[in-house]
């Protein structure tokens, strides 16, 4: 990026063919800049990329920090972008030798990791024949422990040699060896801050993409966010009750909100129109308009605190805390096989201050139904029975759980009557959405209802910003 | 310690923050500046400035495009307008956002009861009222959308906390400021004169629709770094001691380090400054930072926390030990 245009103005006059030159290279590094921001995910349309180019003209090309924050405020549009570009801005302005060294080195890793997979692949055998594995299989093979990859190639060794085995049980040793890595990578991935762009093709660009990820990855929020919630170790707990109970603060605000339709014109309201209207001798002067009373939605939290969430107990009870702690009159139920109403003591632990451990574990301790096996179905017939009164068109429903139960038809059956009598239902669940085809009662339930993946608390930040902007009602 | 009243002059508040000293600059159409003439002015207005906030600023005037600023609140979002007002000695027409905002409250409204009585007043003098004179131009209430396209002067149009409105609404606004264009039926349509400096704040509550960032200059404030707050200190609360300034600003960066439920922000830094200068500090312990601690947090839990920590000893120690090029903590 060189040329000397003078900060604010126009560029002096100086040859016309050498300005053209230079403004064409301009244009040429943009494009490639921008191509590397469209890998990373940002969408930067032509429009932008017009700003983008004006607003290099106007700025001075050779102050780097000028260039930057031109080049930040019209191709960046939201604050989770801005660790990305400055990471793409950084690799991709670096001076030539630092891009040679980088090109090199990124060559010299690809040649590596080649090597070490064709190796795995080498390794990885049945019957002499190597196993059609993908290269994401191959990765997480050479990543295991020295211990895990020779139990594999005994299991291959073994079965490969087994009595009466020929080449007809390829396949079966083939997906058993699959799945395995699957669940192998499920478990060693990290935080998934950024997805890994697909390979380019083009050496330089895929170089400088790797460089801008790796930049950006480190800045990416709060790594506690992006952990798996039942796998928060106890000293992160603290922490993690503190960003919870924020997060389920900043739902029940959201939840709780009363909406009034803004397009639709206010209606008079003749009587009392008319009775203010006397003293101006019966002329309708003074209109006076019938509001449409707005109330608060009320909460509803139904939690699942069976056997298969007890490890997301802490994240349930701080999240019903968190609601309870901003919005009035949050009711609380807990269910297992059977439903229990805990609005009491949850109210009281909180009435009692801090809240915090000692409250929940009281909770957990007075419960009768904590750690059973699940059935929605029984719950829900239970809170008909006792508490049909609470569901009325101004609640909102909050379900928390990993949709694992027994008796999915009648919990479904009753699943949409409360829908149809509630503003709306919103089911945290705590499964993986890739696990949900797996489950029939998770795609069930969530053609009924409003339901989010939410297993960490990057997951629930993003139901809160996303996912509620007014309350939809389905069909 | 000496707690009694203070007499001295106070020098911080709003309209007592520009210096007086410089003349003011030329005038100079918004479309036409310069990045140098805007950092300059910023810094006589007070308003501490890095490059990436003038380079947007000044690419939203020359490239005419809406200001979206985003940040926590009150690291000086609003404040960006106000400046812009003052550097180019124009109004400021505020529209403040909240649920439930519709096209009457922003964009215009006929004076029902004016009308009225002209009615009444012409059929008492026996004459027959024109539909066309109830709804001429005498007869509009503008509201702030309006006022802006209308202005004989290219005005400042500060649109607060875009995020708290409705989705509706906002594409409403979205029409509006890509062709400045209003159509009033009884009136028909009316074009803005020129293009009005259009800063749009957002709290980030809700996620704003994608076409109007795309129409926009995005500008991020995070909280500042020490070096920043404490020119900001300096510029804002000038009474301030050196020392004084210099602890401060190292207490609330501390402070933004202790995951509070409500980090304390640029303004309650100054707030604070200018409690501690009323109580005649001239630098910062732990005793003194408990005391007023209520200046720094918004609600109980963060005061209890903040107190417990400074009561606790060292909180005020350890911030000024801390390596001054910490970044702005969360």
């Amino acid at each position: 990026m060189s040329g000397g245009v003078t900060s604010g103005g126009a560029a002096p006059p100086r040859d016309p063919s050498a300005d053209e030159a230079t403004a064409e290279r301009l244009v040429e590094s943009l494009l490639a800049f921008i191509r590397v921001l469209r890998h990373l995910g940002l969408g930067v349309t032509p429009a932008e990329t017009v700003d983008a180019l004006t607003a290099l003209t106007l700025v001075d090309l050779s102050d780097r920090g000028a260039v930057r924050a031109a080049l930040h405020a019209t191709l960046v549009k939201t604050e989770g972008q801005s660790a990305l570009f400055d990471g793409a801005f950084e690799a991709f302005f670096a001076p030539p030798e630092v891009r040679e060294a980088r090109l090199a080195s990124w060559r010299r890793a690809r040649a590596a990791e080649a090597e070490s997979l064709s190796e795995a692949s080498g390794e990885l055998k049945f019957q002499g024949e190597p196993l059609d594995l993908s290269p994401e299989q191959l990765r997480t093979y050479t990543r295991l422990s020295e211990e895990d990859q020779r139990r594999l190639r005994e299991f291959l060794a073994e079965s490969s040699a087994g009595f009466n085995v020929d080449r007809k049980f390829q396949p079966i040793i083939q997906s058993i060896v699959r799945g395995h890595l699957d669940r192998l990578r499920q478990a060693q991935a990290g935080p998934p801050a950024v997805p890994s762009p697909p390979p380019t093709g083009d050496e330089d660009l895929d170089a400088v993409l790797e460089v801008a990820l790796e930049a950006a990855s480190g800045v990416e929020g709060d790594p506690l966010l992006y952990l798996d919630m039942k796998d928060i170790a106890a000293a992160d707990l603290p922490r993690a009750t503190r960003l919870i109970r924020r997060l389920a603060q900043r739902l029940a605000t959201r939840l709780a909100r009363r909406y009034r339709r803004s397009h639709r014109r206010r209606r008079p309201d003749m009587r009392r129109t008319v009775r203010s209207n006397i003293r101006h001798g019966g002329v309708l002067f003074d209109l006076r308009f019938r509001d449409r009373r707005v109330l608060r939605p009320r909460l509803l939290v139904i939690a699942d605190v069976s056997g298969s969430m007890a490890r997301y107990t802490a994240f349930t009870l701080e999240l019903i805390f968190g609601l309870a702690s901003v919005v009035r009159g949050v009711e609380a139920f807990v269910f297992a096989e059977e439903l229990e109403r805990v609005t009491d003591r949850v109210t009281q632990a909180l009435k009692a201050g801090a809240g915090g451990e000692p409250a929940a574990e009281r909770v957990i301790r007075e419960s009768r139904v904590w750690g059973r096996g699940t059935e929605l179905g029984a719950a829900l017939e239970q809170f008909f029975a006792g508490h049909a009164g609470l569901l009325t068109h101004d609640t909102v429903v909050v379900i928390v759980s990993d949709t694992k139960t027994l008796g999915a038809e009648r919990a479904a059956r009753l699943l949409e009557k409360m829908r149809a009598r509630t503003r709306r239902v919103l089911w945290l669940n705590t499964l993986p959405r890739e696990e949900w085809p797996q489950h029939r009662t998770a795609t069930l339930f969530a053609g009924l209802v409003d339901m989010h993946e939410c297993y960490t608390l990057a997951h629930l930040e993003r139901v809160i910003r996303a996912g509620l902007g007014r309350p939809v009602r389905r069909r | 310690m000496f707690f009694g009243p203070d007499l001295r002059p106070q020098t911080a508040g709003p309209g007592r923050r520009r210096r007086l000293d410089f003349p003011d600059p030329t005038p100079v159409e918004p479309r036409e500046v310069t990045l140098e003439w805007l950092r300059a002015a910023f810094d006589r207005d007070g308003y501490v400035a890095d490059q990436d906030l003038l380079v947007a600023v000044y690419l939203a005037l020359r490239l005419e495009k809406p200001l979206l600023v985003e940040g926590a609140p009150g690291v000086g979002k609003t404040e960006i307008a106000k400046v812009l007002g003052r550097v180019f000695a124009t109004d400021l027409i505020r529209l403040q956002c909240y649920e439930g905002l519709d096209e009457n409250k922003a964009l215009y409204e006929w004076n029902y009861q004016r009308q009225l009585l002209r009615i009444q007043l012409l059929r008492e003098a026996g004459a027959q009222a024109q539909e066309s004179d109830l709804f001429s131009e005498e007869y509009l209430l503008e509201r702030p959308l309006l006022k802006a396209i209308r202005a004989p002067r290219r005005p400042v149009l500060l649109i607060d906390e875009v995020d708290k409105c409705d989705p509706e609404f906002e594409a409403f606004l979205f029409e509006v400021l890509s062709d400045f264009t209003v159509s009033v039926p009884e009136l028909g349509t009316l074009r803005a004169r020129q293009i009005p400096i259009v800063v749009l704040t957002s709290n980030n509550e809700r996620e704003l629709s994608d076409g109007l960032r795309r129409r926009c200059v995005y500008l991020f404030i995070d909280y500042p770094s020490v070096q920043k707050e404490l020119r900001i200190i300096r510029s804002r609360v000038p009474g301030a001691g050196a020392k004084l300034a210099a602890d401060v600003a190292r207490v609330v960066a501390e402070l933004r380090r202790m995951n509070l439920r409500k980090t304390p922000s640029i303004a309650e830094t100054l707030d604070w400054t200018r409690a501690l200068l009323a109580l005649g500090a001239e630098r910062l312990d732990d005793h003194l930072l408990a005391e007023t601690a209520t200046l720094l947090t918004k609600n109980r839990d963060d005061l209890e926390a903040v107190r417990s920590a400074a009561r606790a000893g060292g909180l005020v120690a350890r911030a000024l030990e801390a390596p001054a090029e910490a970044g702005p903590g969360r």
